[in-house]
């Protein structure tokens, strides 16, 4: 039961991080554009331009990356056919 | 039983996001994931974001097919099961026990490529639609998409 409320907790933030972000994407966009960026309560606690820095900029945050919406801002024109 | 799901833009368009919870108990592993949904893809697959947050031990993992995503060489490793939970329409918990997810581990290393191979996010493949019994309901213009159990 204590796990099921933990794990619910988490998806209700990683839901309204997801919100805030959608809501204020095109501002984000133009700062930083290119780069990674990691949302915790609806603010954006670190940037980097690669994966591998911006886990290492959390960690020296005292942050769990695993915990953490982390989201790569591409630029306006990319697309990608999967 | 519905999973409501959010629009994200990617890749030039609107996708379904899955957020939830991954627990691996045999290789230690938790933390919160976000995958869209690919009816293109017949298997779900961790993207390197997930790969590297979760700490997977990716070498240890067994090898499997070669699978070709974004017109990338990827092999796929076989993290075995795993426990997600996601949420329903009532705020309720909604927990799955899913007998294989995949890593994809990106065979072709040149520096363009592993950029964008870290940027693409996780996938929800028609395995896990098919294992569920999940119909997808997606409808991008009205901004609405869930998952919707059939049993």
């Amino acid at each position: 039961m204590k796990n099921m409320i933990q794990e619910l907790e988490m998806i209700n933030e990683m839901e309204q991080d997801n919100k805030w972000l959608v809501s204020n994407y095109e501002e984000i966009r133009r700062k930083y554009e290119n780069k990674f960026i990691a949302i915790k309560d609806k603010n954006i606690i670190a940037s980097n331009p690669t994966l591998e820095g911006i886990i290492k900029d959390l960690k020296e945050k005292g942050e769990n990356p695993s915990f953490v919406l982390i989201e790569f801002i591409h630029k306006k024109d990319f697309k990608i056919i999967l | 039983m519905r999973i409501y799901l959010t629009i994200k833009e990617f890749g030039g368009g609107p996708k379904a996001f899955a957020l939830f919870t991954l627990r691996s108990e045999r290789y230690r592993i938790f933390g919160k994931v976000e995958a869209f949904i690919d009816t293109g893809s017949p298997d779900t697959t961790l993207g390197m974001k997930d790969i590297r947050t979760l700490h997977i031990p990716i070498k240890s993992l067994p090898a499997g097919a070669i699978s070709y995503v974004a017109g990338s060489t990827t092999r796929l490793r076989s993290l075995g099961n795993v426990i997600l939970y996601f949420k329903d329409e009532n705020n309720e918990p909604v927990k799955i026990d899913f007998p294989k997810i995949y890593v994809a581990e990106p065979l072709e290393h040149d520096e363009k490529t592993l950029r964008i191979f870290s940027t693409i996010p996780s996938m929800i493949g028609t395995d896990f639609l098919l294992f569920n019994k999940f119909s997808f309901y997606f409808n991008p213009s009205e901004r609405v998409a869930y998952l919707k159990s059939l049993i």
